[in-house]
């Protein structure tokens, strides 16, 4: 069944890194993410590719593992280097084809542009790969936290998150239910083009949003019969701790950056 | 209109990690007119099986031949099945989508490729069968309807497509006892007046004596008894091995007879039991007297 | 504020009225009735009787238009008791799915003990006990979409366990289930109710349940129609009927027999019950 399989991309594990705290493993993204960034000539991903490369084998991923995240993406990554390859500035000219120019400038840029996304999609997937979904709501919420003297519902949007991913193998199961109910009465949701395929949506669009409102409401006052009441005076099942561990990894990850800001000073 | 499903196996998810055999080698025929209760607890496959018989599901080994149509042969089109064999799930109000009552009902027919005419009276006609009013409902949102009322629509939605077959997964699932005994016995004259071949679903043993014709009975996966009612309940330890009960008729009849008391072994309904023990008591009409202690017509049995 | 748990009772309804509309018919209509510390008293109506109406003004999710609704001695109407009154009032519903808020089966029943603001260490005994009272513990890391019907609303009862709850109340829980589902909840709740001294208000259309009270209470259009043990409520079977509910199968070939001349006593309500008095009157000398 559709539910059983294993939400998202989390694959559960007891390495070092998915014992990091999430809130260290989302500060690690964001400084991995400014690294590549700061990356302004392609040899100088050599540091994020170390860096990945020491975090992947940390955390027992296998690259097949992360690479499957850049999958989704292929269109946009050939489109990104196309264009780039096509239309960006440059002087030594290598081809030329109508409109239609490549250069020695172009090609390089493409390249790089091309690099960086894939980087950024394979580096934030060792979050994902080695972080639940729960710890990451958590994480968020924890780091939000603060921004609550700005009146932001940091807590509301964890419960948010929370309680979507509770749901989503419950909708799952209901979508199947639904369009097979459909199917039942003679409904296709397979044949036809884009604009009646939509148009078929609607039988199976419908019953799910009744569906989902009912859930929302049912639910709502459930939370309330066991004294929910927004985020003040709560307090936590799960409490985060920072450890040492998450110490030296930020200290390490922030050694990786310096590396590379210092890299593209002197060495553009 | 017959149906033949022969050794009929269904694995979800095939050759993954998550594979699991849901039913495995099921022979069964039906005949038309029959009505058939199917029973057995939660995962034994009756769903699965109930999915096969209008192509929603394909084996993954056997064949499930529907008045001459095998749908699993390629190029078959589905929709001829699903023309002639209805299927209600549970809890099927939950499929309601349309602005009006007429035009849910109205979905199947129009999937159909019939004309306005047709769609406009087989949609009354489904409507008096589940016995909704369509004056009062036709034009009103299914939303707006009692919950009760709503099922009806349903079950109207696929009535409207004049199925041969009609199956119901577990029809009384959530009403109180008013409501199920409604439905139930709207479906009493679904089969009765209508001429269709009728396969429900239930986990309640008392519905199904009163309504079924012949029981199949499922346990994980595999068929595991078939007969007349009759038949099936007489054989309560068997049921209750893969956890299912009977009819509180029959559990009641089986510990008179574990207690020495001379009743046939395959009662089910109240109605014989009622007349058996009062005929084991003399006459209904007797005279108080002759109910008192010391009875002469109840033989010890060891 | 008086809350003196020894002589309050658990819940206290005086001349309750609630209408879903101003202008339109009474969902409950001037219901009394006191529930005694520890007892399991069923309430019994078909759908429409107004028991759901009536199960959500006892934890102040709605609050009568008349009437007073007292638990353990707090008014629901009283604002600054909500939280309190929620916490020794504890709710199940319905409906499975729609009352486990966690992704995990623990932290779910620690969601209540996370509202109260309980301190983190004293939660988990809580959540142990409770999972243990229920026989999920084997299930605390489990994802609710992976559980059965019985065993989700187990965890909603183990949710509201956690909370220490003077009396738990709870809306036809077993409507959705299967039967061995709704088995598997009723026997959990009743050994809740025996061993834990946990007054219980359980509120099913199903008589079967409700004959397993210590005493049923029927609605009937919002208001009570019948009030007493089970063995008296159930002998009454045309009265029963009348009010558009059944009686257990037992009890109406009970009631035929009797009218048929046979000598058998009222209160039968299982097949047990019947064995043990037919035996009693057939064959007394056995």
């Amino acid at each position: 069944m559709l539910k059983d399989i294993t939400l998202g991309q989390y694959l559960p594990g007891n390495t070092l890194v998915h014992r990091l705290d999430p809130r260290a493993k989302i500060l690690l993204t964001a400084l991995y993410i400014a690294m590549v960034f700061c990356v302004n000539s392609p040899v100088w991903y050599v540091l994020p590719l170390g860096y990945l490369v020491l975090a992947s084998r940390t955390a027992g991923l296998r690259f097949r593992q992360m690479l499957k995240s850049v999958k989704p993406l292929r269109f946009l990554l050939i489109l990104t280097f196309a264009l780039n390859l096509f239309f960006s500035a440059g002087t030594t000219v290598w081809l030329q084809w109508g409109v239609l120019r490549i250069t020695r400038e172009g090609f390089f840029t493409a390249l790089h542009f091309s690099m960086r996304l894939v980087f950024l999609v394979v580096g934030t997937s060792v979050l994902t790969l080695t972080t639940s979904p729960v710890s990451l709501s958590d994480g968020i919420e924890m780091l939000l936290k603060p921004l609550k003297v700005i009146r932001f519902p940091a807590h509301e949007l964890a419960m948010m998150m929370t309680i979507a991913l509770r749901f989503i193998p419950t909708l799952i199961e209901e979508t199947d239910k639904i369009m097979k109910a459909q199917m039942a009465r003679g409904a296709d949701f397979e044949s036809g083009n884009l604009l009646r395929r939509v148009k078929a949506m609607v039988p199976l669009l419908v019953p799910l949003f009744v569906s989902a409102f009912r859930h929302a409401g049912d639910l709502a006052m459930a939370m309330e019969a066991r004294c929910y009441h927004g985020g003040e005076g709560r307090t936590r099942l799960r409490v985060l701790r920072f450890t040492p561990a998450d110490g030296y990894a930020l200290a390490l990850t922030l050694g990786f950056l310096a590396l590379v800001i210092a890299g593209g000073v002197l060495l553009p | 209109m017959p149906i033949q499903i022969e050794h009929l196996s269904h694995t979800y998810l095939p050759g993954s990690p998550f594979s699991s055999v849901a039913i495995h080698d099921v022979t069964l025929d039906i005949q038309d007119g029959e009505f058939i209760g199917i029973l057995g607890h939660t995962g034994s496959g009756k769903t699965t099986l109930a999915q096969h018989l209008n192509g929603l599901l394909r084996p993954t080994e056997g064949r499930v031949v529907v008045d001459g149509l095998d749908i699993t042969q390629k190029g078959i089109r589905l929709l001829e099945v699903r023309k002639k064999v209805g299927l209600v799930f549970q809890y099927p109000e939950h499929q309601l989508f349309e602005e009006t009552v007429a035009k849910d009902i109205a979905f199947g027919p129009k999937n159909m490729g019939l004309d306005k005419a047709e769609i406009a009276e087989r949609v009354q006609e489904a409507c008096a069968l589940v016995g909704l009013p369509f004056d009062q409902v036709a034009d009103r949102s299914p939303f707006e309807l009692s919950g009760g009322q709503m099922r009806r629509v349903a079950i109207a939605g696929v009535l409207a497509m004049r199925p041969r077959v009609l199956i119901l997964d577990e029809p009384t699932a959530g009403l109180d006892p008013a409501g199920r005994r409604s439905i139930l016995d709207m479906i009493r004259s679904l089969h009765a007046k209508g001429g269709l071949t009728v396969i429900m679903i239930s986990h309640n043993m008392d519905d199904i004596a009163s309504l079924a014709t012949r029981l199949v009975v499922m346990s994980a996966g595999k068929l595991v008894m078939t007969g007349t009612p009759r038949e099936v309940f007489g054989q309560e330890e068997l049921l209750k091995s893969i956890g299912l009960g009977v009819p509180q008729a029959a559990e009641l009849t089986h510990a008179l007879i574990a207690q020495g008391f001379d009743l046939p072994k395959d009662l089910y309904t109240l109605e014989e039991v009622r007349d058996h023990l009062l005929r084991l008591v003399g006459c209904p009409s007797a005279p108080k007297e002759d109910q008192g202690p010391g009875p002469k017509e109840v033989p010890a049995h060891a | 504020m008086s809350e003196n748990t020894q002589t309050t009772h658990p819940l206290e309804l005086t001349d309750v009225s609630f209408g879903y509309d101003p202008q339109g018919p009474l969902a409950v209509n001037h219901v009394s009735f006191t529930i005694q510390k520890g007892s399991f008293v069923a309430i019994l109506g078909h759908n429409g009787s107004g028991k759901s109406t009536l199960a959500k003004l006892m934890n102040a999710l709605y609050l009568p238009t008349e009437g007073q609704v007292l638990v353990c001695g707090m008014d629901t109407t009283d604002d600054d008791l909500l939280w309190d009154i929620r916490k020794r009032a504890g709710m199940v519903f319905q409906n499975p799915d729609n009352q486990i808020v966690a992704t995990v089966v623990r932290e779910d029943v620690a969601f209540g003990l996370e509202n109260m603001g309980v301190p983190q260490p004293e939660m988990i005994p809580r959540i142990d006990a409770a999972l243990k009272a229920v026989r999920m513990t084997d299930h605390a890391a489990a994802a609710p979409h992976m559980l059965s019907g019985g065993q989700k609303q187990r965890v909603a009862v183990a949710g509201v366990l956690a909370m220490e709850p003077e009396v738990m109340i709870l809306d036809e829980v077993t409507a959705m289930l299967d039967p061995s589902g709704r088995a598997e909840v009723l026997s959990t709740v009743r050994k809740l109710n025996r061993d834990k001294g946990i007054t219980v208000v359980w509120i099913t259309h199903f008589m079967e349940e409700a004959a397993q009270a210590d005493r049923v209470v029927v609605l009937s259009k919002g208001a009570v129609a019948m009030d007493g043990p089970p063995g008296e409520i159930f002998s009454q079977v045309e009265e029963l009927q009348a009010l558009g509910l059944d009686v257990p199968p037992m009890a109406a070939l009970a009631g035929e027999l009797r009218r048929a001349g046979l000598l058998l006593p009222q209160g039968i309500l299982t097949v047990a019950d019947m064995v043990k008095e037919l035996k009693q009157t057939l064959c007394p000398s056995r």
